[in-house]
């Protein structure tokens, strides 16, 4: 029958003798040392190059900390901080409570059009940080449509609040809803059990336990506005921020020395709230059991109503300012002649690159989607899987969280003093598309590599070591087993590479060259030369692109789940 | 100084020797030796955090200790990665690849991959030991976790390993399913003649699978033996204490041989241990509920404080006279019970078989 005697017989003695280097054991102990080292080149290294930057003098003598004196001695960066801190802190205010409500409408109340609602909420994902402050321009500008109905000019604070409020909505609106929809249904029943009217229960059950959601969006929202470079470029006017400061020193008045100092003082405060931010996410995960019951809202005709007359006004606002950037493009000069034309789309006639910098978004977008969505989902593997690799995961795993500490516009800084310094043999690469992607990647590596690695921990923790019984190679396993059962959220991942290569301005901005600017730099471009018609249809583009991008890899990723449904279901 | 072959086949299939692993503070495994023989079914069992998960895990490869070896055949084997050993392995979530259909998963280590012919083959010869024909084209979800667990042996079988290990494998079972399988698994083992390693944390079935059992504690091995050793002379309070029900008598000494618990002086089968003060050990079936009175040394009067019908068992509660304080539990069998009818508030005669009192020093307690 079984040939199992026999085979043991002649197994008397280890398994198998040693043949030859352990390729196995060589190759998992290597390749996340290749990660690691390539993290270090993208992201390490150009910020050292910062700091380096801004202790030193120009000739390269250590100056201390004479920078920042001049910096704190210079009346205009000083302004610029304040007016950053004051922005960021009012976008912070009116943002989260907004996106808290919204949340709120969609996970506790059984209001009509949910979904809808929530696909709306994260619209603005799909547009670069201009294109709500290029709309603003149009309905509020100086030849805006509704320009009599605000006091003064949209051009300062008051325009660049609105374009970031627009701006960081859906990202605030995404930690909220995820907070709000891990309480525990069992604690709310318990409340009401015991007497608990509404007010009461919102404030001792469903606002704690959504207390690390809300200082989280808090942070996400106050950083992405400190280093938010589009919307004051736009709006801005007489009111300096930090970001545009930056952009001034280094491109403009090629002033290295100052660029390096401001971008010290936007990482600062990106690497504190990303401290925090870890810190409470770990909390807010441990707050919630494994055996909590989601909530389940029942209809409450005068609740749902309230809710959706909020929600629709939120969406209503939303999509207006997207509409608005559309339609610009779309008519012949706004908001004086509104007869139909395309011939903003021929961008023959404006600097900024036209359709070759759209061409060229293209390639990069698809780029860092096919390159950057394998490298993070290898990366998450040598660090969630591979057991070989135990003792460099925490270096890697340390080097993939990094990125999202620090901001783009700082990354981009980084980039220009590395990899434009003249001892670095890389130099060549600088201008050109590789680069740009490699920066892409590298920006948003850490919301890649934490999507791959959650999916990755709902895999069995067994699958290696029973394969490693087996004698098969994990790269076997990887291939035949963890892949396919990983596709989704690798779909997922080259999704959000390439959104976020479509919209992305603030590392760009410094890296391009005339034969490789990309859309979005091409929007600032544009817009600072008065073309706003052209930048409003580059936008248009944009969104479009990213919208229809975003539809057919969500339509791939419904396939593969139906082919996983084959195996899934009973 | 080169082993020579007698030496080699004289070696225990498995062995691993004062091998201890630490996790920072915490101490998982502390200088543990063990041989397993060629054929044999052997337990670890013990309260999570044992150390019991560890060694199976230093066994396969999938950790490394921090002293001691791993020794196969008398070869060490401390150092090779999980590949270069050779033992099949099942966990308690079964670990079933989730894409891939039941005959996919038992020939996934079967080389050369190419053979499918023979693999097929194989796959089916599997399936039938498992008790699972026909189930090559099923996905795992499709299966109810009994069956899951049956592929997984046989994915574990498939290569035809020299050592066989289970981590808690039926421990995510319900508990009709487990029983039958664990039945199955004994069979199937002793069909198979294949060396067997099993971590469990249930008693029970521990002593009615296993060849030898080993207790663990705090990263320390407290009792290898059959599972009659372990069940009849527990080599310490932890044993006696883990496996199976007990009554724990506080005593003190009188002689070499006798000891006092309240105003009743009770002689045990063997000497005392050293000390003054133990703990009596008694298990419920050996408190021994006579029909009538009879002078005789160990034996004392008790009021029956409850009466629980417990299926194929009766369990007592006891107030022994002269042990305020004391209950005893007494577990009787239907044929006592019908030969005497026992109701709450009876007073009946109690034996406690001498040589089934085991005394254990007081303050060694776990």
């Amino acid at each position: 029958m079984l040939n199992m005697p026999a085979r043991r017989t002649d197994g008397a003695g280890p398994a198998r003798p040693a043949s030859g280097p352990d390729l196995e054991a060589l190759l998992g102990r290597i390749l996340p040392l290749v990660w690691v080292a390539a993290l270090l080149l993208a992201i390490a290294f150009p910020l050292m190059a910062m700091l380096g930057r801004a202790f030193l003098a120009a000739d390269g003598g250590f100056v201390g900390l004479a920078h920042f004196a001049e910096v704190a001695g210079s009346p205009g960066l000083v302004r610029a901080a304040l007016n950053s801190f004051a922005v960021s802190a009012a976008a912070t205010l009116v943002v989260v409570p907004l996106a808290f409500g919204f949340a709120f409408a969609l996970t506790r109340t059984a209001t009509w059009g949910r979904g809808v609602f929530r696909q709306v909420a994260l619209l603005p994902l799909l547009a670069p940080s201009l294109m709500p402050a290029i709309s603003l321009v149009y309905l509020f500008g100086n030849q805006g449509l509704l320009k009599d109905w605000v006091g003064g000019s949209v051009y300062g604070f008051w325009g660049v609040l609105a374009g970031e409020v627009f701006y960081t909505f859906p990202h605030a609106f995404l930690i909220l809803a995820t907070a709000l929809a891990a309480s525990d249904a069992r604690l709310a029943e318990a409340a009401r059990v015991l007497g608990a009217g509404p007010v009461r229960r919102f404030f001792s059950v469903t606002l704690p336990a959504a207390r690390y959601g809300l200082v989280s969006a808090a942070l996400v929202v106050f950083t992405l506005v400190v280093t938010d470079f589009g919307v004051p470029k736009v709006v801005g006017g007489d009111f300096n921020v930090l970001a545009v400061e930056a952009f001034k020193q280094v491109i403009g008045q090629q002033n290295f020395e100052r660029g390096a100092v401001v971008g010290l003082m936007l990482l600062v405060p990106a690497l504190l709230t990303f401290g925090v931010e870890r810190r409470l996410a770990r909390r807010q995960a441990a707050a919630l059991s494994a055996r909590a019951v989601p909530f389940a809202p029942s209809r409450r005709r005068g609740v749902d109503l309230a809710a959706f007359a909020g929600l629709t006004l939120v969406s209503f606002a939303i999509v207006s300012l997207l509409a608005v950037g559309v339609a610009a493009s779309l008519l012949a000069y706004w908001p004086y002649d509104l007869s139909f034309t395309l011939a903003h789309y021929d961008f023959s006639g404006v600097d900024g690159g036209g359709w070759s910098a759209y061409v060229n978004s293209l390639t990069l977008a698809t780029a860092s989607a096919l390159v950057g969505a394998p490298l993070v989902f290898l990366g998450a593997y040598w660090t969630e899987k591979l057991k070989a690799a135990a003792g460099v995961a925490p270096v890697l795993r340390a080097f993939a969280l990094l990125p999202m500490a620090v901001p783009g516009l700082v990354l981009g800084l980084g980039y220009v003093f590395f990899f434009n310094h003249p001892a670095n043999p890389l130099r060549g690469l600088y201008g050109g598309m590789a680069l740009m992607a490699v920066c892409t990647v590298a920006h948003f590596y850490t919301t890649a590599h934490l999507t791959a690695a959650t999916a990755l921990k709902q895999l069995d923790a067994e699958f290696e070591a029973v394969a490693a019984s087996l004698k098969v190679p994990f790269w076997v396993t990887l291939y035949r087993v963890t892949l396919p059962v990983c596709t989704p959220a690798l779909i997922d991942v080259a999704r959000f590479f390439f959104v976020s290569a479509m919209t992305t301005v603030s590392a760009l901005i410094f890296l391009y060259s005339p034969d490789s600017s990309v859309a979005a730099v091409a929007l600032v471009t544009m817009d600072d030369a008065g073309d706003t018609a052209a930048a409003a249809a580059m936008a248009t583009l944009i969104v479009a692109t990213s919208a229809a991008v975003s539809l057919a890899l969500s339509a791939l990723e419904g396939a593969v789940s139906r082919r996983k449904a084959r195996w899934k279901s009973r | 100084m080169k082993p020579d072959d007698a030496f080699l086949s004289a070696a225990p299939h498995l062995a691993v020797a004062g091998l201890s692993r630490r996790y920072g503070a915490f101490t998982a495994l502390d200088d543990v030796s063990l041989a397993i023989r060629k054929g044999e079914f052997v337990c670890l069992l013990g309260p999570s955090g044992c150390g019991k998960t560890t060694l199976l895990r230093l066994v396969a490869g999938l950790d490394t200790p921090d002293a001691g070896r791993v020794l196969a055949h008398g070869a060490d084997i401390t150092r090779l990665p999980p590949a270069r050993r050779d033992y099949g392995i099942v966990f308690q979530s079964y670990a079933l690849f989730p894409n891939l259909s039941v005959a996919d998963n038992i020939a996934y280590g079967l080389t050369p991959r190419r053979e499918r012919a023979r693999h097929r083959e194989r796959v089916r010869e599997l399936l039938e030991l498992v008790g699972l024909p026909g189930a090559e084209d099923k996905y795992p979800a499709a299966l109810s976790g009994g069956q899951q667990q049956r592929v997984a042996l046989a994915r574990a079988l498939a290569t035809s390993p020299g050592l066989l290990l289970l981590d808690e494998p039926l421990s995510a079972l319900d508990a009709r399913v487990r029983d039958k399988l664990r039945d199955e698994l004994k069979r199937l083992q002793k069909k198979l003649g294949v060396t067997t390693l099993m971590v469990t944390h249930d008693q029970a079935e521990a002593l009615a699978i296993a060849d030898r059992v080993v207790v663990m504690n705090a990263g320390r091995i407290e009792q290898v033996g059959t599972p009659s050793e372990i069940y009849r002379q527990p080599a310490s309070r932890f044993v006696a204490e883990f496996v199976g029900e007990a009554n724990w008598l506080a005593a003190r000494r009188v002689a070499d041989d006798v000891v006092e618990v309240g105003s009743h002086r009770l002689v045990l089968g063997q000497a005392l241990p050293a000390g003054d003060a133990f703990s009596l050990f008694v298990r419920p079936e050996d408190v021994l509920v006579r029909e009538r009175w009879q002078a005789a040394p160990n034996t004392l009067l008790a009021r029956v404080a409850d009466v629980a019908f417990a299926g194929a068992l009766t369990r007592l509660k006891l107030a022994p006279e002269g042990m305020p304080g004391v209950t005893l539990t007494a577990e009787l069998c239907p044929s006592m019970l019908s030969r005497q009818t026992v109701v709450p508030g009876q007073i009946v005669p109690v034996a406690l078989p001498a040589e089934r009192l085991i005394a254990y020093p007081e303050g060694a307690r776990c």
